[in-house]
């Protein structure tokens, strides 16, 4: 092959961000008839989520797979997406992530200036919390409680919501909802069934509050200096994996949420009044990222709430 | 061809004793350079490896133990312990083994634990006749009892590199550790019984024992609270690290008012040494695991391992001769380093779980640490007892046997290690 | 020369410092929580920069006392003329590796610095400050062994070889 894309990625292959990144590779070879070759970096096995954007952005690897958050030293206006209850509805979620909307296409603009090209999104689904004896319905069933969170924004969260946010690792999941390091979990709910979670924690309370987004990117140096018809095969391919895994989404989540049920695992779904209790603490979440995230995160922020 | 030359290349700067981390490193970096890769990665894996969160757990458990060291925890505890089974056959070498493993429960190094239980050990038990093979190995081996009862470095260290729960490993080394124990302690005795070589003493008085246990108190209740506090889940493990050091600060500076403010100096300087040498090799070892994962060689052993072993027994036979001959030669925290990405997707393909492989690979470890012609508790004993290196290393060969023993035990019985974290 | 070896020396005190004030960040923060639910956004991350800039800042000085794990079962066995070319292999490896990696480290120090990137975590610190470790260690570390290669072919073993 005359060309060769590395893809660092820290869930393993038997993911389905795994998955969808071995359909990609498929593609790409096939099209390309070999001239291109794709090899996946699975499990963190060269660079830890975190380190992605800057691997990527200094060219040490030609690609990526980071979780959309992990820019947020960058771009804080990404956080859009951890913005709670924003987009709390699969049409929102679509209509906000489809190529060149008015909420993706300016933060894809900004992530370009860190030395990376976004190629596509990787749906990875709502988040969603964990508890032990009974659902958390609203706000008042999180107080003084310790909750698991993984970024600023949604720790945010827990604390206007009057709980303790305590970054726990994704490794440390399982042992700290064990041992009750935390009270409450939080995390997508495919998470809860590759790490068995049901083992740990009885019901999941599907707040979505939430969205996880993971982004694949290229080095943009390395991208520009590809013949153009290489391009259009990756671009290409980018498409059909973006499409398939968003399309999938709803039915991998129903999978989780039926092993989970099937596990012995409660799960609630909590009614109109309910979540209104949740976003009505969530104010102080808004003004934050409308202080950080500047002009972009202003207009992102409109053109969200017009969908 | 290139594995060959890769290994080549180690073994030359290893001999010309260029140290252990910038031989991996370096080496790691010049595969990145030659392999048309980013240099970059080489201070990216550096910055990644000190970057994490669960390695801050190394100075603080280092801490922890060299400030109960220089407070004389080491002295108080064997005394305690001596005074309760002194008298069995073979009485002395029981209480030098449980010393060990309480020892072992609050240090996360065997080269401290056979350091501080050796230098008040090897003189007592030879001066009461014991034969001086049988205390060298017995030390050697009972000071390996570090790594394998929580806290652990190279536990630590196998959780960072492998993303999986420290906790867990932890939990999962109790049981192993106490099969280690009764295993040491049934030899001891019968060794005792059928070789002699001890003169009995009569028993502690009551009183003697309650004084000495009184002044060992506060260590046990240490160590206990550290593995509780782990098991117990109130804390992370870098964060049970760091209420260790702060109890063992206030047990030393305040409770028995054993610790000099030069102690705690000197304490604070050998924690810091140790941790900077131990990081900088996880950090070369880093940059060198992404040079051949680069290369595409733990995937090609990975695929070899899979087209030619396909049943776990001869996996882990293999395995473990493998690891015995790197053992001899190897540091011991390097093999894991290297050995680890390496064997790991292999062993979980045949259905070995992530954590009881962990335990495997810190047995071996100990194996490994005990094998000359390098292996650092040999060199510590031989340093505290200022014998030769050949006494030591005939001495820890029935231990060496015990502990490949305890192998097939845990081969045969994943419980031992599994059910505590999981299941208990 | 002596000044340097002060400096590597104050250095290592510190990063001994910088060790035990990690643990007292983190004691702090697990009573913190437990006591009072109120975890601290701060121990995790300050502790953190302790471990990375103790680390760089301790590894010179424990070139200079000849504290990293190495392998000396080939070289106590060799003659003195042998041990010494060993010695300056030795050295010059570590010096060109240091160099690089002080290199490299510092571009990548250089392009945080420049585009005022941000570690978006709870402290959201700017990422130089734990990227400038780097290349400050590593450029110690090579002016410690530019020394040590220095006395290794000049033979003579300069002040202070004995004092640790
Ligand atoms: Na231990
Ligand atoms: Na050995």
């Amino acid at each position: 092959a005359d060309t060769t894309l590395r893809i660092s990625l820290q869930l393993p292959l038997k993911s389905h961000l795994g998955q969808n990144l071995l359909l990609f590779k498929e593609e790409v070879e096939k099209n390309s008839s070999g001239d291109i070759a794709v090899e996946i970096y699975d499990s963190a096995q060269l660079y830890k989520d975190k380190e992605v954007p800057a691997a990527v952005g200094s060219g040490a690897i030609e690609m990526g797979v980071a979780s959309l958050t992990r820019y947020v030293g960058d771009v804080p206006a990404v956080d859009i997406f951890y913005q709670p209850f924003l987009f709390d509805t699969e049409d929102k979620v679509r209509a906000a992530v489809a190529p060149g909307s008015p909420v993706r296409g300016p933060l894809d603009e900004a992530i370009k200036d860190t030395g990376s090209t976004v190629l596509w999104w990787q749906a990875y689904g709502g988040a969603i919390m964990l508890s032990k004896d009974g659902p958390l319905k609203t706000p008042e069933d999180m107080e003084g409680k310790k909750v698991r969170v993984f970024g600023k924004t949604l720790g945010d969260f827990v604390t206007a919501s009057g709980g303790a946010p305590t970054l726990i690792s994704g490794s440390e999941q399982y042992l700290a909802y064990q041992r009750g390091t935390v009270d409450i979990g939080m995390t997508g709910v495919s998470g809860v069934k590759s790490r068995k979670l049901w083992e740990v924690m009885d019901t999941i309370t599907v707040t979505n509050h939430a969205d996880i987004e993971f982004i694949v990117v290229v080095n943009t140096d390395f991208w520009n200096g590809l013949p153009e018809e290489h391009q259009a095969i990756i671009q290409a391919a980018a498409v059909k994996a973006e499409n398939d895994v968003r399309n999938r989404m709803s039915e991998i989540e129903a999978a989780a949420y039926a092993a989970a049920e099937e596990n012995g695992m409660t799960v609630y779904r909590p009614d109109a009044d309910e979540i209104a209790a949740w976003k009505a603490v969530s104010q102080p979440v808004y003004d934050t990222y409308s202080e950080k995230a500047g002009d972009l995160g202003k207009s992102v922020m409109d053109a969200a709430k017009g969908l | 061809m290139t594995t060959l030359l890769i290994l080549a290349a180690l073994f030359a700067l290893l001999l010309i004793r260029v140290p252990v981390a910038f031989t991996l490193g370096g080496i790691g970096l010049a595969m990145l350079i030659f392999g048309g890769f980013s240099p970059l990665m080489a201070p990216q894996a550096i910055l990644s490896t000190l970057d994490g969160f669960i390695l801050l757990a190394v100075p603080l458990f280092l801490l922890m133990s060299n400030i109960l060291l220089k407070g004389g925890v080491g002295k108080d505890l064997f005394a305690a312990v001596h005074a309760w089974v002194g008298h069995w056959p073979g009485g002395l070498a029981v209480a030098t083994i449980l010393s060990c493993a309480i020892f072992a429960a609050i240090s996360g190094s065997s080269v401290a634990t056979a350091a501080t239980i050796g230098t008040v050990a090897i003189p007592e038990m030879i001066s009461r006749g014991y034969e001086r093979r049988f205390v060298y190995g017995l030390l050697a081996a009972g000071g390996t009892l570090g790594i394998l009862i929580p806290p652990s470095i190279p536990m630590i260290v196998y959780g960072f590199v492998t993303e999986q729960s420290v906790i867990a490993l932890f939990l999962a080394g109790i049981g192993p550790g106490i099969l280690l124990v009764v295993l040491f302690i049934a030899f001891a005795m019968i060794h005792a019984r059928w070789f002699g070589g001890y003169r009995s003493e009569p028993a502690a008085s009551v009183d003697e024992r309650l004084r000495s246990s009184l002044r060992a108190l506060p260590s046990v209740v240490l160590a206990v609270f550290v593995i509780g506090v782990i098991y117990s889940g109130i804390a992370t493990p870098t964060e049970a690290a760091a209420i260790g050091f702060a109890v063992a600060l206030v047990i030393t500076g305040v409770v028995l008012r054993s610790l000099s403010w030069q102690g705690l100096k000197e304490a604070a300087y050998d924690s810091m040494v140790t941790t900077v040498a131990i990081l900088l090799i996880v950090a070369g070892a880093k940059v060198f695991g992404k040079a051949i994962t680069l290369y595409r060689l733990p995937q090609e052993i990975s695929m070899f391992i899979g087209q030619n072993i396909d049943t776990p027994l001869a996996f882990i036979l293999v395995v473990s001769v493998v690891l015995l001959i790197m053992g001899l030669v190897f540091e011991a925290l390097s093999m894991v380093l290297i050995m680890t990405p390496v064997l790991l997707p292999a062993a979980m393909a045949l259905g070995f779980d992530p954590i009881w492989f962990g335990v495997y690979m810190v047995v071996m470890v100990e194996c490994a640490l005990i094998t000359p012609p390098v292996g650092l508790n040999l060199y510590v004993i031989q340093s505290v007892a200022k014998s030769s290196l050949s006494d030591v290393s005939r001495g820890v060969l029935p231990f060496l046997a015990l502990m490949l023993l305890s192998v097939a035990i845990l081969y045969i019985w994943t419980d031992l290690a599994l059910y505590i974290p999981f299941k208990f | 020369m002596r000044a340097f070896y002060a400096l590597l020396r104050m250095l290592a005190g510190s990063a001994a410092f910088l060790f035990i004030l990690a643990g007292c960040m983190l004691t702090y923060e697990v009573s913190a929580r437990y006591l009072f639910v109120a975890p601290t956004i701060w121990a995790a991350e300050l502790s953190q920069l302790c471990l990375i800039w103790g680390s760089m800042i301790g590894m010179p000085w424990l070139l200079k006392a000849n504290q990293h794990i190495a392998v000396d079962a080939l070289t106590i066995r060799l003659g003195d003329m042998a041990q010494r070319v060993c010695r300056v292999l030795a050295m010059s490896a570590i010096a060109l590796f240091s160099a690089i990696v002080t290199w490299k480290g510092g571009e990548i120090f250089l392009d945080s610095f420049e585009r005022g990137r941000t570690t978006g975590s709870m402290l959201d610190l700017p990422t130089w400050i734990s990227e400038l470790a780097i290349p400050v260690g590593f450029a110690l570390l090579f002016v410690q062994a530019v020394i040590e290669l220095g006395s290794a072919i000049g033979r003579r073993d300069l002040e202070g070889g004995t004092a640790s």
